[in-house]
């Protein structure tokens, strides 16, 4: 655990160097939300019906903004490269692991953006007349820690998993391409799950997308019901599990085909 | 002078072409997301008016006509433009800019369209299609005039587009590192995927924060939807011209700046 503490603040201390650059990167994070939501207010001020109650719209686009930068994940493209160039090889010789690696790169860079984002998200409350969530109770900010860290996990796991495709692909960039097709629609980063047609809201229960996501932020702002929660909690755990699975197979098989490349 | 860039440009496209044959898979997919996008875009619009019947003061014909029409606006700068500035700060982290300024040609042709991406040529395409797609359903007669006057706007989107790029891309050779412009591109696009309608005068601000959007895409087809009257081309045409010789004039202004990665 030390050591992960020590990539951390390696990480911070990279990205230090790097300030106008992490702004850019959280301006582009921050737009997205705040142009959904823009355009759903303006469809609720022209006359038009709101998928759900404006302030828990308004709410939902907030949570999400702060959920969506706290989870984004991006070492898939690094990792690829490393498997492609023969950096890996560089890794595997030293003390931590290779997956440590970038997860305490990727907690390390979030400290700078988190430092910008917090004045931005309170500007953005007032510029949206925010108002603190209904029927708030310590139950459902207990639901939403949990399930916002299994979403985390799940989305950091799934872009590395994409990143070891490199193992076996020369080019993993069109897998994340295909990734981002679906994450956009299944995981109510555009649209919230329930404005969806029913067959896509179905479909989005059963992948993983909206777990990675927006369930965490559906708990926090919706009344959802008991059961739905539960069976929106055992499908991330369920999907979790699948990842770590799939993570060690990867890894280990993935490992013995590059050893065989490399040596 | 102007015959030796068009042999040159050619010359760059035979060049590309056979770069990008290289890897045909990549080629495909990437088609295929280029592809889905559009369709993506077209399926938000649907789902936003069965919420309401206008946004923005727009119709869902007014607003697939505006998506295909900045899908042609931005396609033309995928394929010839993207790649080239998205690199232009890589270049100057490593000196490569050094190359190019020692080139008999103008340092900023070869900075903009040295390497082209024609997995974006579908995109044109599908613009093109749903542009004529919309004129049936409104009943526009297409004839010469209309051919003309849409490419006129295309042209000026992609003028205004390329513009607003220039001004930020030089930033490069004054900082250590801007890798985030393709993050920029990002917010860019999707801010542009909607129209900013009448500019209200309560709103300073935000104004000119969606000012960039105005130009490159909703003053262009409020033109051509004759929603302006005439002095709204003027004051494109004058916005569009300011922004195009300030970014020259600042590209020229960072070259000079510009000291290699050795001296």
């Amino acid at each position: 655990m030390r050591k992960f503490f020590m990539m951390v603040r390696l990480a911070v201390i990279e990205i230090m160097a790097y300030r106008v650059d992490t702004f850019l990167y959280l301006a582009s994070g921050i737009i997205s939300p705040v142009i959904m939501l823009t355009i759903w207010l303006t469809i609720d001020s022209s006359g038009g019906r709101l998928p759900m109650e404006k302030t828990i719209l308004v709410n939902y686009f907030l949570i999400l903004m702060v959920v969506e930068i706290a989870n984004s994940a991006w070492s898939s493209q690094f990792v690829s490269a490393d498997i492609r160039y023969g950096r890996l090889s560089k890794y595997l010789i030293k003390p931590f692991s290779y997956f440590m690696q970038y997860g305490g790169q990727n907690i390390g860079e979030k400290v700078l953006k988190f430092i910008y984002l917090l004045p931005l998200v309170f500007i953005m409350g007032i510029i949206f007349q925010a108002r603190p969530v209904e029927e708030f109770s310590v139950t459902t900010l207990l639901l939403f820690i949990t399930s916002w860290i299994l979403s985390a996990l799940l989305m950091f796991l799934v872009d590395f998993i994409m990143g070891l495709a490199s193992f076996w692909l020369q080019d993993s960039n069109s897998l994340s391409e295909l990734h981002d097709v679906l994450y956009f629609i299944f995981s109510g980063r555009i649209v919230p799950i329930v404005a969806l047609p029913s067959v896509a809201q179905q479909i989005s229960f059963i992948l993983p997308f909206r777990y990675m996501l927006s369930f965490p932020v559906e708990i926090i702002t919706g009344k959802m019901t008991v059961v739905e929660i539960s069976s929106g909690l055992s499908m991330q755990i369920l999907w979790l599990t699948v990842t770590v699975i799939l993570y060690y197979f990867v890894w280990t098989k993935g490992l013995k085909r590059y050893s065989a490349v490399g040596a | 002078m102007i015959k030796r860039y068009f042999k040159l440009l050619l010359q760059l496209v035979r060049n590309n072409i056979v770069l990008e044959m290289e890897y045909r898979v990549k080629f495909i997919i990437s088609m295929l997301t280029s592809i889905y996008w559009v369709v993506f875009q077209l399926f938000l619009i649907e789902l936003f008016f069965g919420y309401t019947n206008n946004l923005f003061g727009w119709n869902k014909a007014e607003l697939f006509l505006f998506t295909g029409l900045f899908r042609l606006s931005k396609s033309l700068f995928d394929i010839f433009v993207r790649r080239n500035f998205f690199e232009f700060s890589e270049n100057v982290n490593q000196g490569l800019l050094d190359f190019i300024l020692t080139k008999p040609v103008n340092p900023l042709f070869l900075c903009s369209v040295r390497r082209h991406k024609y997995a974006n040529i579908p995109d044109l395409i599908i613009g093109t299609a749903v542009c004529f797609y919309v004129f049936n359903l409104m009943g526009v007669s297409i004839s010469l005039a209309t051919v003309f006057s849409l490419l006129l706007m295309v042209i000026t989107g992609f003028v205004a587009y390329y513009s607003i790029f220039l001004l930020i891309v030089p930033l490069a050779i004054f900082m250590t590192r801007l890798t985030a412009i393709s993050d920029l591109n990002n917010v860019f696009a999707n801010m542009l995927r909607y129209p900013t309608t009448t500019i209200s005068r309560d709103n300073l601000v935000a104004n000119l924060f969606l000012l960039p959007v105005a130009i490159v895409a909703t003053l262009p087809i409020m033109i051509f939807l004759r929603k302006g009257g005439f002095l709204l081309i003027l004051v494109e045409l004058i916005l569009v011209s300011v922004i195009f010789f300030a970014a020259i004039s600042f590209w020229n202004f960072a070259l000079k700046h510009y000291s290699s990665a050795s001296s």
